[in-house]
C-alpha cells in the first residue's frame, strides 16, 4: 500500500495528528499507510507527548487485530519513519513518531548559530546582528521557537540536511503522497512549512537528485489563529501578533507558494479566536483542549488522501486547489456544532464512523464485563472471557478509548463547542477533563438532535445497550482469527447496523 | 401410549381403583401430552418470544420451567378431580397430588430436553441457561 508521510510541524501539528489518529482509530480510512513524523523543537512539549502516546497506542493495537479487507476499529495503518525505513534500507531508525532535529540540544539560539564564533564585532556578527534581535539571539531553544519564525526556518533547516530527511527521501516511492500540517501564527510550523515543502519541490537531498520526489502529490493545511492567549505584553508570545504574521505569511506564501505551483493541495482553517489558552511557553505545562479546528484539519488529510485528480509534472503541481473548511450554518448566540450543522460530505465522513467508536467504547466501559456468557462473546472460538478483559491488549484499547472520550468532552468545552454528544464532562480538581459520562441511560439519545427511530412493535424491541447486545450477537457464528480481531470487527459491525437502522 | 405414560405417572403413584380409572379413561396420555404441549408452549417463549439480552438470566429460564411444571401439574390435578368427581368417584388428594408431581417432573424433563435443541436457534439466549 502506498504511504502517505505526513509532517506536523509544531504543536498544532501534533494536535491535528492527534485528532487525524482518533479519525483513524474510529475506521476513516485514507488509503495509505499512515507515516507521521512530528517535528517540534520543544522536547517537554506535553502535547506532543500526547499525540506520541496515542500514536505508540494505536499501532499496536492495529498490529493486534490485523485487519484485511473488513471494515474495522484502528483498520488504517500507522507507522513510524523508522519502520518504513526499517523496511527498505538498512540504516534502521528507531521506532518514534518525533524524529529529533541535529545540534538542538536546548540552549540559546545564538549558540546553535556558532554566534560566539564569528569574528567579534566582524561583518559577519554584523549581519547576524542586522536578522536577529538581542532577544532573538538569546531564546532559549528548549521550548521551540517562541513564534519566532526567523529563528525556526534557520534551526529547521538542519532537518532537511539530516540523515533521516535522507532516508526519508530513500524510501518515497512514485504512489507515495506527503501532507504538511503547521499553524501560520506562530515559530516552528510558520518557518517549516514552506522550507520543507521547498526542499521537496527542488528533489535535491544532501546531494542526491530524487525525481520522485521533485514530482510528489504534497498536500498541506495552514491553520490560522483559532485562539488567543492570556497574559500581558512582557509575555514573550503575544496572540497580539498572530493576526499580523498570519497576513504576512500568507502574502508569503502567495508569492512563493502558490504562484510557484509548488503545492496541489493547500487547505486553510481559521476560526474566531474568542477561546483564550493560558499563556504558556512550550513545556510540560502547554496542554490545550482538543479543538474542532484541529478535527477539521485532520479531515483535511483525509480529503487530501481521497482526492485522485491531484498530479504533479518536472516539480509543478497540475491544477492546484486551494480548500477552505466551513459549516453550514451557526446560531451567533449560542455557537455549538452538532452533526447537524455539518456540511453532508462532512457529515459522510465522520458522523457514523465517530458514533460507532463512542458506542463501542461506552459498551466497553459499562456492559462488555457483564456479557461474558453471551453468545457473541462465547459460543464461537476465540472467545471473549476474564482472561482477554485482562490482557495488555485489551488495557491498552480501554485507556485508547479514555482519550477518544477525553477528545471528544475538550472539544466540547472549547470555544467553539464541537458537541455532537448528550454529554457531561467529567473534571478533576485541575481544572482537566478525565471522561465524560452520557447525560441519559439510553444509548440511543447519545447522538444530539438523533432519536431513536419509532416502531410499532417498540414494546418488544431492546433498549439502549440491549441493542449493542443483539446486534453483536447475530455475529455470534463468524469465525475470526484472534480475538482481538473478533472483538473489534464484532463491534464495528454491531455499531454500524444499530446505528443506521434506528438514527441515521 | 397410554400403556407408556401409565407405567410413568404410576411410579408416582399407584392405587389400584384409582390407576385403573385414570388408565381406562385414557388420562394419563392426556396429561402427559398436555405436559409436553406446556413444556414445549413455555420453552418457545422464552427462546423466541422473549429473545433478548436482558432476558439471557438463567434465572428467568428457570422461572418459565417451574411455571411449565406448575402450570401442567395444576392441571392435571384440577381437571382429573372433576372427571372423577363428575363421575361420583371419591379418591384421596394424595392421589391426584401423586399422579400431580409426576407431569410436573415429566414437564421438567421435556422443557430442559427442549431447551437444549430450541437455544441452539436462538439469537440471544443460546447460551442460557449453559
Amino acid at each position: 500500500m502506498p504511504k502517505l508521510y505526513v509532517f506536523a510541524i509544531g504543536g498544532t501539528g501534533s494536535r491535528v495528528v492527534k485528532s487525524l489518529t482518533m479519525l483513524l482509530a474510529s475506521g476513516v480510512s485514507t488509503g495509505y499507510e499512515v507515516v507521521p513524523i512530528i517535528l517540534d523543537p520543544d522536547s517537554s512539549a506535553a502535547d506532543v507527548a500526547k499525540t506520541e502516546h496515542l500514536l505508540n497506542e494505536y499501532r499496536s493495537i492495529h498490529k493486534a487485530v490485523a485487519p484485511n479487507n473488513e471494515k474495522v476499529f484502528f483498520k488504517n495503518k500507522i507507522e513510524s519513519l523508522g519502520e518504513v525505513i526499517g523496511a527498505v534500507g538498512t540504516n534502521a531508525l528507531g521506532n518514534e513518531f518525533r524524529l529529533g532535529i541535529e545540534g538542538l540540544n536546548g540552549g540559546k539560539f545564538k549558540d546553535f548559530i556558532d554566534y560566539n564564533l564569528l569574528e567579534d564585532g566582524g561583518s559577519n556578527q554584523a549581519l547576524v546582528d542586522v536578522l536577529f534581535s538581542e532577544s532573538n539571539l538569546n531564546l532559549d531553544l528548549e521550548v521551540g521557537f517562541q513564534g519566532n519564525p526567523n529563528i525556526g526556518s534557520v534551526v529547521l533547516n538542519k532537518f532537511t540536511e539530516s540523515e533521516e530527511f535522507n532516508l526519508f527521501a530513500n524510501s518515497f516511492s512514485n504512489n507515495d503522497r506527503i501532507f504538511i500540517i503547521s499553524s501560520i501564527f506562530g515559530g516552528t510550523g510558520a518557518a517549516g512549512f514552506p522550507l520543507i515543502l521547498k526542499n521537496i519541490r527542488h528533489g535535491l537531498v544532501n546531494g542526491k537528485h530524487y525525481d520522485h520526489l521533485r514530482n510528489a502529490v504534497v498536500g498541506a493545511i495552514t491553520v490560522m489563529p483559532y485562539f488567543k492567549l492570556d497574559g500581558d505584553n512582557t509575555d514573550n508570545i503575544q496572540s497580539s501578533t498572530f493576526y499580523s504574521k498570519t497576513k504576512a505569511a500568507l502574502h508569503y506564501y502567495h508569492k512563493n507558494i502558490s504562484e510557484s505551483r509548488d503545492i496541489n493541495a493547500l487547505y486553510y482553517i481559521a476560526d474566531d479566536n474568542n477561546n483564550v489558552y493560558k499563556n504558556v511557553v512550550g513545556g510540560t505545562g502547554q496542554k490545550n483542549d482538543s479543538h474542532f479546528v484541529e478535527l477539521a484539519a485532520a479531515l483535511a488529510i483525509v480529503d487530501f488522501a481521497n482526492d485522485g485528480s491531484l498530479s504533479t509534472h518536472e516539480g509543478n503541481a497540475q491544477n492546484p486547489k486551494y480548500k477552505e473548511f466551513g459549516v453550514n450554518d451557526l446560531s451567533a448566540s449560542n455557537p455549538v456544532i452538532t452533526f447537524k450543522d455539518l456540511s453532508h460530505e462532512t457529515q459522510n465522513q465522520i458522523q457514523l464512523n465517530l458514533t460507532q467508536l463512542l458506542f463501542f467504547s461506552l459498551y466497553l466501559e459499562s456492559e462488555l464485563k457483564d456479557k461474558l456468557t453471551a453468545p457473541f462473546a462465547k459460543e464461537t472460538a476465540p472467545v471473549i472471557d476474564q482472561n482477554f478483559l485482562s490482557s495488555i491488549f485489551y488495557g491498552r484499547l480501554l485507556h485508547f478509548l479514555d482519550q477518544y472520550r477525553i477528545w471528544l468532552g475538550e472539544m466540547k468545552r472549547n470555544k467553539i463547542s464541537f458537541s455532537p454528544y448528550n454529554i457531561a464532562e467529567l473534571i478533576d480538581n485541575q481544572g482537566a477533563i478525565i471522561g465524560v459520562t452520557p447525560q441519559n441511560a439510553d444509548l440511543m439519545q447519545l447522538v444530539s438532535g438523533f432519536a431513536q427511530r419509532s416502531s410499532i412493535f417498540k414494546l418488544f424491541k431492546e433498549k439502549s445497550y440491549d441493542l449493542m447486545t443483539a446486534a453483536l450477537n447475530e455475529h455470534r457464528k463468524k469465525k475470526y482469527p484472534t480475538v482481538e480481531n473478533k472483538l473489534m470487527v464484532q463491534s464495528h459491525d454491531a455499531t454500524a447496523e444499530i446505528i443506521t437502522k434506528y438514527l441515521f | 401410549m397410554n400403556d407408556l405414560f401409565a407405567l410413568f405417572y404410576e411410579k408416582f403413584y399407584y392405587e389400584t381403583d384409582f390407576s385403573l380409572e385414570m388408565f381406562d379413561r385414557f388420562l394419563y396420555q392426556k396429561y402427559a401430552i398436555i405436559a409436553i404441549i406446556s413444556a414445549a408452549i413455555f420453552s418457545l417463549v422464552f427462546y423466541f418470544l422473549l429473545d433478548r439480552p436482558r432476558f439471557a438470566k438463567i434465572g428467568l429460564w428457570f422461572i418459565l420451567l417451574t411455571v411449565a411444571s406448575f402450570v401442567s401439574a395444576g392441571y392435571l390435578y384440577n381437571d382429573s378431580k372433576s372427571i372423577m368427581e363428575r363421575d361420583n368417584l371419591v379418591f384421596s388428594s394424595e392421589a391426584y397430588f401423586g399422579v400431580a408431581i409426576g407431569s410436573f417432573v415429566l414437564t421438567l424433563f421435556v422443557f430442559f430436553i427442549l431447551s437444549l435443541f430450541l437455544r441452539k436457534l436462538s439469537k440471544n439466549l443460546s447460551r442460557t441457561p449453559f
